[in-house]
């Protein structure tokens, strides 16, 4: 950690659900993101990326979560200790989030003009008029096509790339210094894919936002991260630069998922069949003991069975939450397996 | 004008069309002879003889529809075989109470039901939400005339604040027509109030949980403007809807609160037609009700087109 206090700040942030927040979806957490940088937050569906963005920005329905950490600090700020008031002011101004589903994120009742001008009028205090112009700017910002006629439309007007520009122009219109992206692409083409990256990769380099992007996608990881973060099971098991994660996996569940990606190397005839990680994700009431991936590892080792691994720090900046970290030569030969 | 409304408002014909003719068959389908039915057990031929020329139904029964619909179009339900007056003039005599309660009844309803849905689906789970579930279930199943003679004997009778029964019209003064009105409505609100809180709470949960609730907080919308800007647009259809369709609960319980509380409204009328076989009468009363029955449907299917957008293409 440098000396400097990072953008972004977490600590052993748990997030429990039901009675006295028992079901602890979310455990000891922790990372940094630096202004203008963006990390990726990877994992398979059920992992607790969601619940992880949905604690940064206390989303959480009130009362439904127990939200815990020894640190959650957001541009010299003390999220934790927040009232909902004071999260409010910062929701939508400091920091914004784009959903995964946009046919459904937006209100089907209010037009897409009134939405906006809504997020932008309700950090600053501006006239309607104003507002308008505003709206209208970063309509074509996102490049809607004929952004004035479109500010009295419904929603139900719109198709789905559309309706996630119109999101992505209501998280950004306050320019927010953190974004949080929660699959934002899964529900769309692939072209349409290809632009909404495009738009927010443009983003960070105009207003040096930093971005949290939650997906399972590895291609869309390799094209737009910084640093990643692999989430197992409610907890983090390796985080480090993009190019550490995809180079030397060292946790088992990592090398794992990028042997479960297809590669399309031009020239080959045909990729052969993917590799999947055998098993299913466990449920966070039958947790096995020791670490949590262990039955599924093809590396695991008796003492995995036994304790929980802590954090060991693989090379500068590249952390793993394993016992066995895989050596190259160790990768080497459980890669020489798979060939056999 | 959009094509939604258009159609909807064609649709009223047939609807009344349909009414109508089986207003007019009610007549035909009990079994016996109509004329005799009507003229009661004591009558002499002569007697059902007259009646029968009177009411047509010596004519073939497709000119007798003919004849039945020419005169309801030119506003004539015929005469009371009672009192012989004519059958329209008594319900313009009986409708001023019937629709004061009515309307009475549902501002006073929406008026409690709806913040009260909101708020218990806001606290779902918490006592103000577990106490409007216990409060509308007994609204529900305590009956009208129940509610109605405990609230006499409290606020009239014991306290002596609000007359014991009766009715004031609108010409003897708002207040005095307001002060005999207040406790035939209160009594006829549990019922409707219970109905239409429970739909507001469930729809409100459901719109609570939505996606762009979500998006609403994250923006940095607080409680209230969630509850009253993003919300309640949201929950208009559905409440609007059982508003509508059980204003004809609404219009039943008129005819019990009614003789409990002694006013002489429709129901009173209603009641007194089908006890003394006044046929026209009972067939008049029935045109009316259902003509009301037919438009507030239709101003709430019209409604539809307010709160939600993707109705009015």
């Amino acid at each position: 950690m440098t000396a400097q206090q990072p953008f972004l700040s977490l600590r052993n942030l748990s997030v429990g659900f039901g009675p006295q927040g028992a079901i602890r979806a979310v455990r000891d957490v922790s990372f940094d993101l630096e202004a203008g940088k963006t990390l990726c937050l990877v994992g398979e569906s059920g992992s607790g990326k969601s619940v992880t963005a949905t604690s940064i920005m206390g989303l959480h329905k009130p009362g439904s979560a127990v939200v815990t950490a020894d640190r959650l600090r957001l541009d010299g700020r003390d999220l934790l200790s927040c009232d909902e008031a004071q999260l409010s002011g910062l929701r939508g101004s400091l920091m914004a989030m784009i959903f995964q589903d946009p046919m459904s994120s937006l209100n089907p009742a209010l037009t897409i003009g009134f939405q906006l001008r809504e997020a932008l009028q309700l950090h600053e205090k501006v006239s309607r008029k104003a507002a308008d112009a505003r709206v209208l700017e970063i309509l074509q910002w996102v490049r809607i096509p004929d952004a004035a006629r479109r500010m009295n439309a419904y929603p139900h007007q719109l198709s789905g790339g559309m309706r996630q520009r119109i999101m992505i122009a209501m998280a950004l219109i306050c320019r927010p210094r953190l974004l949080i992206a929660d699959e934002p692409t899964t529900a769309l083409d692939v072209t349409v894919q290809a632009q909404i990256l495009w738009l927010l990769s443009e983003l960070q380099r105009e207003f040096g936002t930093a971005i949290i992007f939650i997906t399972h996608d590895l291609g869309v990881v390799a094209e737009i991260a910084d640093d990643v973060a692999v989430m197992y099971a409610g907890t983090l098991v390796e985080r480090g630069s993009v190019h550490d994660i995809f180079e030397r996996p060292s946790h088992g569940y990592t090398a794992g998922l990028l042997r479960a990606t297809a590669e399309f190397v031009p020239g080959e005839e045909s990729l052969g069949r993917l590799e999947e990680i055998p098993g299913n994700v466990p449920s966070f009431s039958m947790l096995p003991k020791g670490c949590s991936f262990v039955d599924r590892c093809r590396f695991a080792a008796p003492s995995c069975h036994e304790r929980t691994p802590d954090w060991r720090q693989v090379a500068e900046g590249h952390d793993t939450r394993c016992d066995q970290p895989i050596d190259d030569a160790r990768a080497a030969s459980a890669l020489r397996e798979t060939m056999i | 004008m959009s094509n939604f409304v258009v159609r909807r408002l064609l649709s009223v014909i047939p609807i009344a069309l349909i009414v109508l003719v089986t207003v007019f068959l009610l007549l035909h389908i009990g079994p016996g002879d109509p004329a005799a039915l009507i003229a009661g057990e004591n009558a002499t031929p002569a007697q059902i003889e007259q009646i029968r020329e009177r009411l047509f139904l010596d004519r073939p029964l497709l000119e007798q529809l003919f004849l039945y619909l020419s005169h309801v179009v030119q506003l004539d339900l015929g005469q009371s075989v009672y009192s012989g007056l004519p059958v329209l003039s008594l319900i313009a005599q009986r409708i001023e109470p019937t629709a004061v309660l009515a309307v009475s009844t549902l501002l006073l309803s929406v008026l409690i039901a709806v913040p009260m849905g909101v708020w218990a689906a806001w606290r779902a789970g918490s006592t103000v939400d577990t106490a409007l579930i216990v409060a509308s279930v007994l609204g529900f199943s305590v009956p009208v005339f129940v509610i109605g003679y405990v609230l006499v004997d409290v606020f009239a009778l014991r306290a002596g604040w609000l007359p014991v029964q009766g009715y004031k019209p609108l010409s003897s003064g708002l207040w005095n027509c307001f002060r005999s009105i207040i406790l035939p409505s209160v009594t006829l609100s549990f019922l409707f109030s219970a109905l239409v809180a429970r739909i507001t709470r469930a729809t409100m949960i459901e719109v609570l949980a939505e996606d762009y609730i979500r998006t609403a907080r994250a923006k940095g919308a607080g409680n209230r403007r969630i509850l009253v800007v993003h919300a309640l647009k949201n929950i208009g259809v559905p409440v609007v809807t059982v508003v509508g369709t059980s204003f004809a609960a609404l219009l039943g319980g008129v005819v019990i609160t009614e003789s409990v509380f002694n006013i002489p409204g429709m129901g009173r009328l209603t009641v007194d037609a089908i006890l003394t076989r006044d046929y026209p009468v009972v067939q008049g009363v029935l045109i009316v009700f259902s003509f009301v029955l037919i438009t507030v449907n239709l101003l709430v299917d019209l409604s539809y087109a307010l709160f939600d957008p993707r109705v009015r293409q």
